[in-house]
């Protein structure tokens, strides 16, 4: 049922969801009759996002395995179906697991997503197990998680970039972009801002001169890809939107949550105390409005409509009685979706509020605004040092460390080494490789003297204390952060305006990286159709940094759809370059 | 020859051979009767060789000595392949691509090709050389063979020979006859065939599928197969193009018949028709045969269109329907037949010549005294082309009929081999469409059939290699396979032709591509300068989508020009394939190919995919070049230099370790130790891995930090080693195991264990807010409140040093939020302290902080948001106090 607060989008995903689901049966059905499934549990997760378990079970598939759940593979099914990401520890287990696995009737399909390596493969090679396996590739490409955001969902696309360097990451991109351009037409403004952002361009470019694809497309005016690291302070800020606080409280895998079924006011059978959820403005009604908002402005809403919706009911109980019609029964379908909506919402934001309201969320919060207003380093450390001492979460101390270290420029060599060593005094020797690489990913790092971020702040205006947080129709993307603008927000906001960076020249190259705009950029004029914009993004992108791009799309009057390689925020950001040694 | 001549009637159908064009080349003197022929679809060339499986008294084929031989159209020699042996052999016929397969019963074969003459051995391998092959049939690219034991195996390509067992075909005896049905012809997808029972009936076998018998009503079970036909002593079995229809021959009560069945498996009717194959004016040779069926039995039955098949004996045709026959007696002796889609080629000493079924246009047209339009029409062009027009306003005038006319005559001239008649007749339709305008006619007919007859004539160029005899209806056919018939022009290194005709009907850029490709892999060969050479084949492809100058490149390499192929390298616009080539050459030539691997690495870095630069990496680290060598190269680019180490770390540490020392990265070698160090389960073994870590941060002094903090872990680790040690000997004490340092303080204080932990801390030299703070924590674990509170008040008395919100949060956490709210109370700053209890929902509180400290403007500031009645009460009883 198409949803009448929803505007109609140009960008049609559904193709993408008929096309993966089609995909995915075709899959198994390359595995005839019963079989188990062994999965990694990022693939798994993939797989809920794309299709109903329903169809799953159609295509024979018989018992379905997490790969970290178990140390053995039974035979009492010999067809096995295993779809792995090519990470080496991976591939290294289930090829140990094959090899011990004593079932000579045994037919293994080992599937690669979102393809092999040359590195798995030599792996399964040394291992013995090559010969044993029929090896596929498969790609779940983009995956809708809403009308407007697609992502690859690859949580270490991050690090990948920075720590391992593989290379790998952008050819899924730029091959993500290109299938893009098979659909719509190739693109003919196209927007880089980070060295990331280059790579991508470059392999994009190879591909095209070699594309049968002549076709320019009448759709999608600009492409703009940005890399994470031109932009770190963001998501080290807590986000402040309904979805973004959701993500940070309760953790969101692509577009699904599990929240205790206590937060709905029901008691849970033990074993199953959560209830999963899926955050789309398809299937829930009110979440277009909501997702954007902020809690304060989120209350008032929610309480506005539930007024509108309970007098809508009435008046057309009153209705009902004369006459009975489609009309009427669409209608009641309607409002009792919107109704459930609505407690939903207001259950869970509820249960947001009262987390709000704790010291520990004033005080982080407080420190976060101090740190982005301007107040001296030494306070925060001063708390940051006690938090450690404490052994609070360690992602969540780094987190705020990482912040302060980033719009300081570094810390200075005592305080480095002070905290250095604290954390390894109090989380273990281990966690050095972890030091290690939030220094190498320059999260946190000795001070390089350079204090770009106030200058930054001020060129691009990344600090408006103006924003008021119960504002239901907010226009500054600054609100999505109350007060801080996300920089990718502004970088858009100045194509939308002027369709170039050009006359920013001083302010951009305050921003490290590469940079690359169309030398005349073009407009595209259909009549009634709002030019679609695709803002891709490497390396994670926030439900903050979204909601703050939403709102540029509306302002600006063009289709914003949103792809990266994963939902991300900051406690998701520091935790894959956690090191386990 | 007159259109209207050769024609055959059957039953009011006409069939008529249509000659091509006079043999005029060695072919005159080929010996078809006696020898192997093979003649390839597509109106190709002809393959001969000689028949050893015959006996013959008088030889007489000095031309096949030795070889194999490929006839052009007009019988000139293309090439001559070598072949001496004298083994059995079990086929002999063309692959769909248009090379030769010649199959031996041991399972060796040779794909021979027809152009350069040159051939490939490949090998079964052992399977058949036991059970040996008795017959085989080509299959596309491949073939279906049968063994002395009557099984049969499926070889999908013949280029990768892969045996695929078919089910057993549960015969005892030899079938007289079988077929094979392509798999993309089949519902199954899968190969399929039709094998004459000896016992009657058609065995049914879908490859590893299926094995299912009709046709025979003993041995059927399913009652639908039961309304079928019995049909036995089937002698063969032919298909026609579509592969829809059925025709057997069957030898009944000494008679024959042919039987023609459509819908084979599922239609219960056939249509049955007796011949006689007598050939009473042929001499045969004397035998001791006396089994009519053998003697009498044609050599082969062939579909001629859809509703006719012909018959080969020794000197005749016959040409039989489903309700009436003809023998017609062939003026040459010696031929060989071929299907085609649209009739049947027939090659004679002589002639080449197609034998089809008229289309009505044509018998309207050509139909001797005709009085139809189309007749009509082409006399009245014919009148007015001599000038001397007829008066034809009837004709004119009748738009339906003159609409006929046109039609007619335009497939006349589809239908039409020679150009001169072709032409006669599309400029009569012409002529009669000027008077039609667009009506009654497909505007676009006259169009397509002139852009058509245009490739098949240009296919055709009679006589020289690489012509091709073709009909308009079979270019319509290998138009809607453009892979194939590229590949077909390009055997014959027709590349002009070639561009010109995909240019012509507008291909695709793959098969344009192919062509180049092709051309250059040709041009390589020539005596001509490197550079030169490259310039040329630059200058011709640049503008072309989609080159494979990797191919070029192979083959320069192959025929040993190196240089040229680096040169043609540069030029590959995909790395992807650039580099295996660059790797392939390093090894291809022994000795200096130090260069390969430096440029494949920089293109693979170019290329910015990972794999590739995976793949040089382990390559080149296989070679046994000198290891200095190695990494130097590899280090040249941090992108390599990031790979290596990568691979290295998940494939071989010690090599990584090596690695690390020569790029002098110390403190990835310390990493990389620790990493080893805690790897190791023997607590010996891991102070000695972490003591190599520190050597290695000792010798860079970029960051300080890693080496105090490794001595510091080394020094806890030894005493925690003597520790152990000291608690092996008594028994049942639990083994400390190692832990973050400051968890072993924490433990001490949650025990109470003072003294020690304040030693503990002076040894690891713990600052002492930490140590306040992890007492802090002790005392709240434990719930010794009195304790917290003194301890605190003692330690923030003269500055806070353990922040009251943080043991707030712990103590709220804890359940004692009254004491947590206590502890807010106390910062030092009301006003953070008031604002922090408001956002936490505590009025009252806040309240209460801002009396205590006599904050009159922060009462003011608050009061707006205070909605609790009792904290609301206290705010405005103290304002109203203080007023006065």
């Amino acid at each position: 049922m198409q949803n009448p607060n929803i505007p109609q989008y140009e960008f049609d995903i559904t193709i993408y969801k008929d096309y993966l689901k089609n995909k995915i049966i075709a899959l198994f059905e390359t595995m005839p009759g019963n079989k188990q499934l062994i999965l990694s549990q990022r693939v798994l997760q993939l797989l809920k996002l794309s299709i109903e378990n329903k169809l799953l079970q159609e295509s024979g598939i018989k018992k379905t395995l997490t790969i970290e759940n178990i140390t053995q593979i039974e035979n009492d099914i010999t067809q096995i179906f295993i779809i792995i990401p090519p990470k080496l520890d991976v591939t290294r287990k289930i090829a140990k697991m094959i090899k011990a696995a004593n079932g000579p009737n045994n037919t293994y399909k080992l599937v690669f997503w979102p393809s092999r390596t040359i590195l798995a493969k030599e792996l399964l090679d040394q291992e013995g197990v090559l010969s044993s396996v029929e090896i596929k590739d498969f790609s779940f490409d983009l995956i809708p998680l809403d009308l407007d955001v697609l992502s690859l969902e690859m949580p270490d696309a991050f690090r990948d970039m920075m720590i391992d360097q593989d290379l790998s990451i952008y050819n899924y991109v730029a091959d993500s972009i290109n299938r893009i351009q098979i659909v719509m037409g190739n693109i003919p403004n196209i927007y880089c801002k980070g060295d990331g952002a280059k790579m991508v361009y470059d392999i994009i470019k190879v591909e095209n001169s070699q594309s049968d694809q002549n076709q320019d497309s009448q759709e999608v005016e600009s492409l703009i890809i940005y890399d994470r690291s031109i932009d770190l302070v963001t998501p080290m800020l807590t986000q402040l939107v309904y979805e973004g606080l959701i993500d940070e409280q309760f953790g969101i895998n692509g577009n699904l949550v599990s929240l205790q079924k206590k937060v709905f006011g029901k008691e849970g059978q033990e074993g199953e105390e959560y209830q999963i959820l899926q955050l789309n403005s398809e299937k829930d009604p009110l979440m277009y409005k909501v997702r954007g908002l902020q809690v304060a402005s989120l209350a008032k809403y929610l309480y506005e409509q539930a007024k509108q919706q309970e007098a809508e009911k009435t008046e057309f109980q009153k209705e009902k009685q004369t006459q009975l019609n489609e009309r009427i029964v669409q209608q009641a379908k309607k409002i009792k979706l919107e109704q459930e909506s609505n407690s939903r919402h207001l259950n869970i934001s509820g249960k947001i509020a009262e987390n709000i309201k704790t010291i520990s969320f004033y005080k982080l919060l407080s420190l976060e605004q101090g740190i982005i207003n301007g107040d001296k380093s030494e306070r925060t450390l001063d708390y940051i040092e006690a938090m450690i001492q404490l052994e609070m979460d360690l992602n969540k101390v780094v987190r705020l460390l990482a912040l302060r270290s980033l719009v300081d420029g570094g810390l200075k060599q005592k305080p480095f080494d002070y905290m250095r060593r604290e954390i390894v005094h109090v989380y273990g020797f281990k966690t050095i490789a972890f030091l290690n690489n939030l220094s190498k990913a320059g999260m946190v790092y000795k001070s390089d003297a350079k204090q770009l971020f106030f200058k930054l702040q001020e060129q691009f205006k990344l600090l408006n204390v103006d924003i008021r947080s119960d504002d239901t129709d907010p226009k500054d993307p600054a609100y999505t952060y109350s007060g801080h603008c996300p920089l990718m927000a502004r970088l858009t906001e100045k194509v939308f305006d002027k369709g170039s960076w050009k006359p920013f020249k001083t302010q951009m190259q305050l921003i490290n990286g590469f940079q690359l705009e169309p030398e005349r950029p073009i407009k595209l004029n259909i009549p009634g159709k709002k030019p679609i914009v695709i803002v891709y993004i490497l390396g994670g992108v926030t439900y903050g940094e979204i909601a703050s791009l939403r709102l540029l799309g509306k302002q600006f009057n063009k289709e914003v759809i949103i792809c990266t390689t994963n939902m991300t925020n900051g406690t998701k950001l520091i935790s894959s370059l956690r090191e386990r040694i | 020859m007159d259109p209207s001549a050769h024609w055959k009637e059957l039953n009011r159908k006409y069939y008529k051979f249509h000659q091509f064009n006079t043999i005029t080349g060695e072919q005159k003197s080929l010996d078809f009767f006696y020898q192997r022929i093979a003649v390839s679809k597509w109106g190709g060339p002809l393959a001969a060789t000689k028949n050893y499986n015959q006996v013959i008294l008088m030889r007489t084929d000095d031309l096949l000595k030795d070889s194999i031989v490929f006839f052009s159209n007009n019988g000139k020699i293309i090439s001559k392949a070598q072949y001496k042996e004298i083994d059995r052999i079990a086929l002999f016929d063309f692959l769909e691509d248009e090379q030769l397969l010649l199959l031996k019963a041991n399972g060796s074969y040779y794909i021979v090709d027809p152009f350069k003459g040159t051939k490939k051995t490949y090998d079964l391998m052992d399977q058949f050389k036991q059970q040996q092959i008795l017959k085989g049939l080509i299959v596309n690219n491949g073939f279906v063979l049968m063994t002395t034991n009557f099984e049969f195996f499926y070889i999908p390509n013949a280029y990768e020979p892969q045996v695929h067992k078919m089910k057993p075909s549960n015969l005892t005896q030899e079938p007289e006859n079988w077929q094979v049905i392509p798999p993309q012809k089949t519902q199954s997808g899968k190969v399929e065939l039709l094998i004459a029972n000896p016992d009657g009936g058609i065995i049914h076998i879908i490859e590893d599928e299926k094995w299912k018998i009709y046709y025979n009503k003993d041995k059927i079970v399913n009652e639908i197969d039961k309304k079928l036909p019995d049909l036995r002593n089937i002698k063969m079995i032919s298909l026609s193009s579509n592969y829809k229809n059925l025709a057997l021959l069957q030898y009944i009560n000494q008679r024959w018949v042919v039987t023609f069945i459509s819908d084979f498996f599922d239609s219960t009717d056939c249509k049955q028709i007796p011949i006689d194959l007598k050939e009473e004016d042929v001499k045969k040779e004397e035998s001791a045969e006396k089994d009519i069926s053998k003697i009498e039995r044609p050599r082969r039955m062939l579909w001629c269109g859809d509703d006719c098949v012909a018959l080969q004996l020794q000197q005749y045709l016959v040409l039989v329907s489903q309700d009436s026959y003809i023998k017609v007696k062939m003026s040459n002796p010696h031929f060989a037949l071929k299907q085609e889609v649209d009739g049947i080629r027939i090659l004679t000493q002589k002639k080449n010549e197609i034998l089809r079924k008229l289309p009505e246009a044509y018998v309207n047209v050509f139909l001797p005294l005709s009085i139809k339009p189309g007749a009509q029409l082409h006399s009245a062009y014919e009148s007015f082309e001599q000038k001397n027009p007829i008066e034809d306003d009837e004709l004119r005038s009748k738009k339906t009929e003159l609409g006929e006319a046109v039609n007619d005559c335009i497939k006349s001239g589809q239908f039409e081999i020679n150009p001169e008649y072709q032409m006669k007749l599309l400029k009569a339709a012409s002529y009669g469409k000027t008077f039609l305008g667009n009506q009654l006619i497909d505007p676009n007919l006259l169009n397509e059939t002139c852009k058509y007859l245009r490739v098949s004539n240009a296919l055709r160029r009679n006589g020289s290699v690489g012509g091709r005899v073709v009909t308009y209806e079979q270019v319509l056919q290998l138009i809607k396979n453009p892979d194939l018939f590229i590949t077909l022009m390009l055997r014959y290194n027709l590349h002009y032709l070639a561009i010109e005709i995909s240019r012509f009907l507008k291909f695709q850029i793959k098969q344009k591509s192919t062509i180049y490709t092709h051309w250059a892999c040709c041009k390589v060969d020539s005596q001509m300068d490197d550079d030169q050479l490259c310039q040329i084949i630059k200058e011709k492809i640049k503008e072309e989508k989609g080159v494979s100058f990797t191919q070029i490149a192979q083959k320069s390499i192959e025929i040993g020009k190196s240089q040229l192929a680096l040169k043609l390298l540069d030029n590959e616009q995909s790395l992807s394939k650039r580099i295996p080539v660059l790797i392939w050459m390093a090894n291809y030539q022994q000795g200096n190919n130090n260069s390969y691997y430096e440029k494949a690495l920089i293109d693979a870095i170019a290329s910015k995919d990972s794999n590739l630069i995976y793949l040089v990496i382990m390559k080149f680290l296989k070679t046994d070049m000198d290891e200095t060598y190695k990494f130097g190269i590899l280090s040249q680019n941090p992108v390599a230099q990031a790979h290596l180490i990568y691979y290295l770390r998940n494939f071989d540490d010690k090599y990584l370790q090596k690695y690390l020392q020569y790029l002098k990265k110390y403190d990835e070698c310390g990493l990389l130790a620790i990493n080893q160090a805690y790897q190791q389960s023997n607590l010996g073994e891991k102070i000695r891995f972490l003591e190599f870590a520190q050597k290695y941060f000792e010798e860079e002094s970029k960051d300080s930090f890693y080496s105090k903090i490794l001595q510091e872990q080394i020094r806890t680790l030894t005493d925690l080693k003597q520790e152990v040690e000291r608690e092996k000997k008594e028994k049942n004490k639990a083994i400390m195991e190692e832990r973050p340092l400051n968890s072993i303080m924490e433990a001490f204080l949650s025990k109470d264990n003072i003294q020690l932990a304040q030693d503990f801390a002076k040894t690891y030299k713990i600052p002492e807010r930490r140590f306040n703070i992890t007492r802090v924590k002790a005392l709240i674990n434990n719930k010794n409140w009195e304790e917290l509170e003194r301890f605190i008040n003692e330690k923030n008395k003269k500055n806070v040093s353990i922040p009251y919100e943080l043991v707030a949060d712990m103590l709220i956490k804890a359940d004692q939020e009254e004491r947590g709210l206590q502890m807010i109370m106390k910062m030092p700053d009301p006003e953070e302290s008031c604002y922090m209890l408001l956002k936490i929902g505590q009025q009252r509180h806040a309240v209460q902080v801002a009396i205590n400290n006599k904050k009159s403007q922060l009462i003011q500031d608050i009061r707006g948001s205070i909605n609790d009645n009792q904290a609301r009460a206290q705010l405005e009883m103290y304002l109203s106090q203080n007023q006065k």
